[in-house]
């Protein structure tokens, strides 16, 4: 018995040194004579492929030795993260909110995306006035009946309530047409990214949805289609015109004016070749 | 001689550790999630009152982020009872039917195949299990003239149906052999068929054990997550439509929420871990308590 004691203490006490050592060794990185960046950022699912396609670009053309990451929480988990100090870079999809703001992130918009209203195959509508999209995503509509479609119940897809891409629509769509108290219908089925959106609008008969204009290839792959709303194609160039009337913008953010680490990071991905690879991403540059 | 009790000891020791070891981590694993949880119900974030028992439990509203925050979870506890009654009604049947084939009928080859066929279910993981979920049974229920939705909690039953059979199918094996021989050679002595004999004597003789997998296997349903995430459709409202409707069970009620949840909503997930802890708790306990008593009827 005496014998286990002094075995579990033993134990005890190398898990200890073993833990202290790790965190030594990792405070001693990044103090090498090179000027390497190291940042860990975090947020929207949707800023994802910008930020990740980025940083492979950035270890493989400007800095190998750069140490960066992202996780994909959703946006108002990365903005948490950034006041929490979790991560050094918070990516959302929307406008941060004006808490957000009094915490003391400030954003930096990088890219414009505008957002396309997807349905199933088996949905017989093309064109819907942005106060007909309100009108189902609030649960007022249920019935594709009632656009000239068979008997069925409309089945809407909605996102989590982490996600930018839900806050941007409940601004843009559910509260421009309703106001400000606007909400969601809980009837819903709920998701927790853009490309899962995607896929589940495509597979389940007569479902609505709304996804970032990057996952259009994947969803007519898959056998879905986007509408148009008001008449108006959701086309890059109608976005860029502003006549598509759904897009926001994307941004990272960081506490206070960027700087260091994070600055050079953000001046990459605002530079032509960063904002190549927005392009590339299926997003709109900012300049 | 020397070097032999000592080794001996020492391998005594490191039981000894591993056991402690594991008992500890219930141990902490169950401070810290009531640590965790329970300040819900006593301080609160913002200016709002905290909620008390009876709105955390029998709230059907769950706005984690709205001013001020709604913490009900009725939803998610009707959910996961909802989905793991439908998946025992399913699964109790032919887990039973299966093992007592197994023990009794079944003999040779095709007896080895059935035994390693729920071996090998049981191995599967769960994130498969959800994916075939998503394609086959979603693919079958569209089929339909009036096309059903893939995402809702039939399809989350029948895939926690398949997942609890093999505790089920195992553990009525098992507890049909461990009859005595002599409850069924008497049956076959007083003139009764074999299927007289497993219905009216060994089933019930086995019946503690049965109703022991039942259980086991419904402490599995109710615990599962990603399979469950992947198929019902993640709506947070009670249940209206039956099995054609969305459901949230607490366990995704968890993950769903985890990522992003701040102070209040993240106290509020660990207290719907309490709560899922403590179905679970009484599901062992019931489970003991009926093992206890068939031993004690046995001596």
């Amino acid at each position: 018995m005496k014998k286990a004691i002094v075995l579990l203490s033993l134990l005890m006490v190398a898990g200890l040194v073993f833990a202290g050592g790790q965190q030594e060794a990792g405070g001693d990185m990044g103090d090498g004579g090179q000027q390497s960046i190291r940042l860990s950022m975090g947020g929207s699912t949707t800023v994802e492929p910008i930020i990740t396609s980025a940083m492979e670009i950035y270890r493989s053309e400007v800095d190998s030795n750069a140490e960066l990451s992202y996780d994909a929480p959703g946006s108002s988990a990365g903005i948490r993260g950034l006041l929490d100090g979790t991560y050094d870079l918070g990516a959302a999809s929307r406008k941060l909110k004006d808490s957000e703001l009094e915490g003391g992130a400030v954003p930096t918009q990088i890219a414009t995306d505008g957002l396309a209203v997807i349905v199933n195959g088996d949905v017989p509508v093309d064109d819907m006035t942005i106060e007909q999209v309100a009108s189902i995503f609030t649960g007022e509509v249920t019935n594709w009946s009632e656009f000239g479609g068979p008997d069925q119940e409309i089945v809407v897809v909605n996102r989590d309530e982490a996600s930018g891409t839900r806050g941007a629509f409940l601004e843009l769509v559910l509260e421009a047409v309703y106001g400000d108290e606007a909400e969601f219908t809980l009837n819903a089925l709920v998701t927790e990214s853009n490309g899962n959106m995607a896929t589940m609008v495509a597979q389940t008969p007569y479902a609505i949805g709304y996804a970032s204009l990057n996952v259009l290839p994947r969803l007519r792959e898959a056998g879905g289609r986007s509408l148009s709303i008001n008449g108006v194609k959701d086309d890059i160039e109608n976005v860029i015109d502003g006549s598509y009337p759904i897009s926001r913008p994307l941004n990272v953010a960081t506490v206070g004016e960027p700087e260091g680490d994070a600055k050079v990071f953000i001046d990459f991905l605002l530079s032509d070749r960063g904002q190549e690879i927005v392009a590339e991403a299926g997003y709109l540059p900012v300049n | 001689m020397k070097f032999r009790k000592q080794f001996e000891r020492t391998v005594e020791t490191l039981f000894f550790v591993s056991a402690l070891a594991s008992i500890l981590s219930v141990i902490f694993i169950t401070l810290f999630i009531l640590i965790e949880g329970l300040p819900l119900f006593f301080h609160s974030a913002t200016d709002y009152p905290p909620p008390t028992f009876f709105e955390f439990f029998f709230g059907t509203e769950w706005f984690p982020t709205d001013t001020p925050p709604k913490y009900g979870i009725m939803p998610f506890i009707v959910g996961s009872l909802f989905v793991t009654a439908g998946a025992l009604v399913l699964a109790v049947p032919i887990g039973i039917a299966v093992g007592v084939f197994i023990a009794e009928i079944a003999r040779g080859r095709a007896q080895k195949i059935l035994r390693s066929a729920t071996e090998i279910l049981a191995g599967i993981p769960s994130v498969v299990y959800g994916f075939f979920g998503v394609m086959m049974i979603g693919f079958f229920l569209q089929n339909f003239d009036d096309p059903i939705v893939n995402y809702n909690a039939f399809s989350a039953s029948v895939i926690l149906a398949v997942m609890t059979l093999p505790t089920i199918i195992n553990i009525t094996e098992v507890s049909i052999r461990s009859v005595p021989r002599e409850f069924a050679d008497g049956s076959f002595a007083i003139g009764s068929t074999h299927w007289q004999t497993i219905i009216r004597v060994l089933i019930p003789a086995a019946r503690s054990g049965i109703i022991t997998g039942v259980i086991l296997g419904m402490g599995r349903a109710i615990g599962e997550t990603m399979a469950v995430l992947m198929v019902a459709g993640n709506q947070p409202t009670i249940p209206t439509e039956g099995f054609r409707s969305r459901v949230r069970t607490l366990t995704m009620a968890v993950v769903n929420d985890m990522g992003y949840a701040a102070d209040d909503h993240r106290v509020a997930l660990f207290t719907t871990a309490i709560v899922l802890f403590a179905f679970i708790l009484i599901l062992n306990l019931v489970t003991q308590i009926i093992t206890r008593r068939s031993s004690i009827k046995v001596q």
